[in-house]
């Protein structure tokens, strides 16, 4: 369809060519209903509209080798500064899973020159927003502030930045805010799968294959100290990258930029020990328990190829064309022919070190074991390199359409620079994405699906309601492992037996 | 794409109150108005934003918005009809809801919709989608500026040709859908019961908003073919909506378009917009609210609220932010911050066509109850309704909501709802500086006298969210 639509380009409505449609009805509501018939041909594509281009940054450092990227863009009076730490939860030491999102928690709550109230009183005051969050990656620090007061919006920035002070009162409180959050994990259900995806891809050892936040115990364990340390070790000029997008004066920013970061030292990171993820086994299927609940979470995951592999473009496409899409088979044979999902699709995502090939969606739980069969019939397609032409000029088709509104404001460009950087990409990915997905044949896109997308290699992850998983094991998928009760633990306080209304 | 969203539940609300920290002034290159200084109303020479439209009606009754952005080439066409949960019957919660999944089904000319889609490069993320809230059901899809026509032929087809290929089967398979979307999105949800206890018990029977949109399964599954028939016939008419397309056009071709898709739908008068009076709490009444998903107890304190664009609605929105609205608020400040009996405190001003909900959500801190939360909460409101706001703190909540609704429009998409939104409430789509100007107007004597008028202590709701531990923690077969 898409590519009859594109010899069809060259005839612009506007332009008023010749058509084969009759011409349009009068635009009056008329009494009897209308021949309508013309209605079935869907109309050709307007000529002579300009293709999108990506933004590219310009690739600045300060004298202390703090990498910065620039992109000018003076349609809106903001700024947004992204400033990134290069280490996340990779720098979690054993023990302490939770320690840098525990710093990044940190670092607005009270810095040595003002305290948690003061910071938050004068980033409303500016009009500004600042959120700050730790990935396996990297942590982030996003500014974004109108650009008649950048200057001390990046006060405020480098300040929670540069100065946290981990002020013992401050921890305490913060902490319990974060064991209430881990808490409340336990009994979501996506997020149990999330972690225990995790758990599966990267090992039980691995830091990137803790609980997301840590858990109880180990934030429980987290020191002052340890706080000081992870800052004191990896917020550094070297381990980090401003990302600036928006309203700002070229020849100005730079001494802004560096009047509040210049004097940060630079030093040496200790060099990176982590365990290496686990091998590829035999598949296991891995439940949680969760009596009370009316759907089976299903996840099957894999990790695949890294972000700088040269298959990964081909891979993200294949992964598109075979569920990423609302028409996919999986899509379609699970929520529209049997109704027993609100949604399912697969997914190919990537981070610093590897990539990942995850499939799942939410199932009514009495379907649990009818719903992964099929799903597993429809990814015996994945491993074939199956798809048709049209499912492959969808796929390319909605990458590309995608990226005006994925790259439609500051902040989400601003944070597509640091991930690009983050992931070993080039920086003008988007740039160049157009070409070279035209350049992707059908047979490239099967080979590297064949190769990459194994359901054979998936493990599997239920999290629901296990009295509605009769007939489980006769799928054959793998030894079936229960881990309700290390994920679930037990209550951690009392809970009082209450009536249903008072 | 997922064909549906509703409105939250619990401790969300609709983006029109501001949420604390936000300063996105609207982006401008060809069309948009420009600086907006947030900083200081008090230096209020600004020039407020406002978004340049062009409007006109078909002699069918559909209101057309056109409003030029040609930052880059793609254009969202986003099609507003009139009726929500309002507009439902005795017996037939989530029904508008169901319609509009069936409204993704297919249409006689375009059976496949999703494809369509698919195929100009709309069949990814939330290029395209629909929704269903208390009061209105939208669909919208954001395509390449080369594929308008496609688009409007897409709506142009539902619009007018539903019904024709409209079959049990379809509506069977789409029962089954919104009843997993339900499954998802609030029994397996934490606190998803509280927002249905919330809506039960201040739109009780007959009221259309029992149920919050979404509706039971039981009445989901009850629905037949001749509902969908009836009620497209009844509220999906070209008279009740109205079609925003904004983006990277040129006008002249666009309004051809319209005329092409839409002018010969026939139509009817314009049907009148439901008006059910709000009932009120007489009283405070107190529920306990077992939640088997929730792990953490959490305290919901609800009143009676205000209808969208009532005078006092933008005192009551930053009353909201002044008690609970970041983390400079009056309760965060005194929860979390000194007291430190909870992990998190919001607050919100839940407004809609027949009627809204203040609500206050805490959550307990390890170690501390609900109980002192409730306590703690109307230590606080009533020291507010003795003091009222001071006026730096109104200051600081009005840059914030002004931020918010900015913030709005500064993507195509959203200011194709902010059109749709002010055309369906005031009838001017450009509305936005008027709107601004309501909440500089607010006053620090109106945010107090509504504080006691808006919050009284003898007549709301209180949830007590208790997390079903002992069940939870049952076992296995």
């Amino acid at each position: 369809m898409s590519r009859a639509l594109r010899a069809l380009a060259a005839c612009a409505l506007a332009a008023g060519c010749a058509s084969s449609r009759p011409p349009p009805p009068p635009a009056v509501a008329p009494a009897a209903p209308p021949a309508d018939a013309w209605r079935s041909t869907q109309p050709p594509p307007l000529a002579d509209v300009p293709p999108f281009r990506a933004p590219v940054p310009e690739q600045r450092a300060l004298p202390n080798r703090l990498a910065v990227l620039l992109r000018e863009n003076h349609a809106v009076p903001v700024v947004v500064v992204e400033l990134t730490i290069r280490t996340g939860v990779d720098g979690d030491p054993p023990g302490k899973a939770g320690l840098a999102q525990f710093v990044a928690d940190m670092l607005d709550e009270g810095t040595r020159n003002r305290t948690a109230d003061e910071v938050a009183v004068q980033i409303e005051d500016l009009a500004a927003s600042l959120s700050i969050h730790a990935s396996l990656d990297g942590i982030r620090l996003h500014l974004n502030c109108l650009s008649d007061t950048l200057g001390p919006a990046l006060d405020l920035l480098a300040d929670v930045a540069l100065d946290p002070a981990f002020r013992p009162a401050d921890v305490e409180r913060v902490r319990g805010i974060i064991l209430t959050g881990l808490e409340q994990r336990r009994g979501n259900p996506g997020a149990l799968a999330s972690d225990e995806v995790a758990r599966l891809l990267y090992g039980p050892k691995h830091p990137w294959g803790q609980p997301a936040g840590g858990t109880v115990e180990s934030v429980r364990s987290i020191r002052r100290g340890d706080l000081v340390r992870f800052h004191g070790t990896y917020f550094r000029p070297n381990n980090a990258l401003l990302s600036v997008s928006g309203d700002f004066e070229p020849p100005t920013i730079l001494p802004l930029l560096a009047e509040r970061f210049g004097a940060w030292r630079p030093k040496p990171l200790p060099p990176t020990r982590l365990p290496s993820f686990p091998k590829e086994g035999a598949r296991t299927v891995v439940t949680v328990d969760q009596p009370d609940t009316t759907q089976t979470q299903i996840s099957l995951a894999s990790r695949t190829l890294s972000a700088t592999n040269p298959d990964a473009l081909a891979l993200s496409t294949a992964n598109v064309a075979l569920g990423g899409l609302f028409t996919s088979r999986l899509m379609h044979q699970l929520r529209e022919v049997r109704g027993w999902t609100y949604g399912v699709g697969s997914s190919v995502s990537f981070n610093k070190r590897t990539g990942v090939f995850r499939v799942g969606g939410s199932f009514v739980a009495a379907r649990t074991v009818d719903a992964l069969r099929d799903i597993e019939a429809e990814l015996a397609r994945y491993a074939t390199g199956d798809l048709t032409d049209q499912e492959l000029a969808h796929a390319k088709e909605g990458i590309l359409q995608s990226l005006p509104s994925a790259l439609e404001t500051n902040d989400v460009v601003a944070s597509t620079f640091v991930t690009l950087s983050l992931w070993g990409r080039p920086l003008d990915w988007y740039a160049t994405l157009p070409g070279r997905l035209a350049a992707l044949s059908r047979d490239d896109v099967a080979r590297v699906a064949r190769a990459n997308l194994d359901p054979g290699k998936l493990s599997v992850v239920l999290v629901g309601p296990r009295k509605d998983w009769e007939g489980l094991a006769s799928l054959q998928l793998g030894p079936i492992i229960d881990r309700t009760a290390e994920v679930r633990g037990l209550p951690a306080r009392a809970a009082p037996a209450t009536p249903a209304a008072r | 794409m997922i064909a549906c969203s509703l409105i939250p539940p619990a401790g969300l609300f609709r983006p029109r109150t501001a949420r604390a920290r936000a300063c996105h002034p609207v982006q401008t290159r060809a069309a948009l108005v420009p600086w907006l200084l947030l900083v200081g109303a008090a230096t209020a020479a600004a020039t407020e934003p406002t978004i340049p439209v062009e409007q006109y009606t078909l002699p069918n009754g559909l209101r057309v918005i056109l409003s030029e952005d040609h930052r880059a080439p793609h254009v969202t066409v986003d099609v507003w009809y009139h009726v929500g949960a309002a507009n439902q019957g005795p017996k037939r919660s989530g029904f508008a809801h169901l319609f509009e999944h069936m409204m993704f089904s297919g249409s006689q000319h375009v059976p496949d919709p999703d494809g369509v889609l698919a195929a100009i490069g709309a069949g990814l993320g939330s290029a395209s989608n629909g929704s269903t809230t208390f009061d209105r059901t939208d669909y919208y899809e954001t395509v390449p500026a080369s594929q308008l026509p496609t688009a409007l032929w897409l709506e142009s087809d539902r619009m007018g040709f539903l019904l024709p290929t409209l079959d049990a089967k379809k509506l069977a398979t789409q029962r089954d859908v919104v009843s997993n979307e339900l499954r998802q999105r609030i029994e397996n949800q934490p606190y998803g019961k509280a927002f249905i206890t919330l809506c039960d018990t201040l739109y009780p029977k007959p009221h259309p908003y029992y149920h919050c949109v979404i509706g039971s399964i039981e009445e989901i599954q009850a629905a037949s073919v001749q509902d969908i028939q009836a009620f497209f016939r009844q509220w999906y008419l070209p008279s009740n909506a109205t079609l925003a397309i904004v983006g990277d056009f040129d006008p002249r071709v666009a309004k051809e378009l319209v005329a092409r898709y839409f002018g010969d739908l026939p139509s009817g008068p314009r049907p009148s917009r439901p008006d059910v009076p709000q009932p009120r709490l007489e009283r405070v009444v107190e529920l306990t609210v077992p939640d088997p998903v929730a792990r953490i107890p959490q305290l919901q304190m609800v009143w009676n609220g205000q209808r969208l664009f009532e005078p006092d609605e933008p005192a009551g929105d930053l009353l909201s932010v002044i008690l609970g609205g970041s983390k400079t608020s009056r309760l965060y400040r005194r929860l979390v911050l000194e007291k430190q009996l909870a992990s998190g405190v919001s607050a919100g001003n839940a407004t809609n066509g027949l009627g809204g909900w203040f609500q206050i959500i805490a959550a307990p801190r390890e170690g501390h109850t609900v109980a002192e939360l409730r306590r703690e909460v109307e230590s606080v409101l009533d020291e507010f309704r003795k003091n009222g706001p001071t006026p730096a703190e109104l200051e600081r909540a009005k840059r914030n909501v002004v931020g918010g609704l900015v913030r709005t429009v500064e993507r195509i998409g959203g200011k194709a709802d902010r059109l749709n939104y002010y055309t369906m409430w005031t009838g001017d789509p450009g509305y936005l500086p008027k709107d601004i100007a309501r909440y500089r107007a607010v006053t620090v004597k109106q945010v107090h006298e509504l504080s006691r008028s808006l919050l009284p202590p003898d007549r709301l709701l209180v949830m007590d969210v208790e997390p079903a531990r002992a069940s939870a923690a049952r076992g296995s077969p």
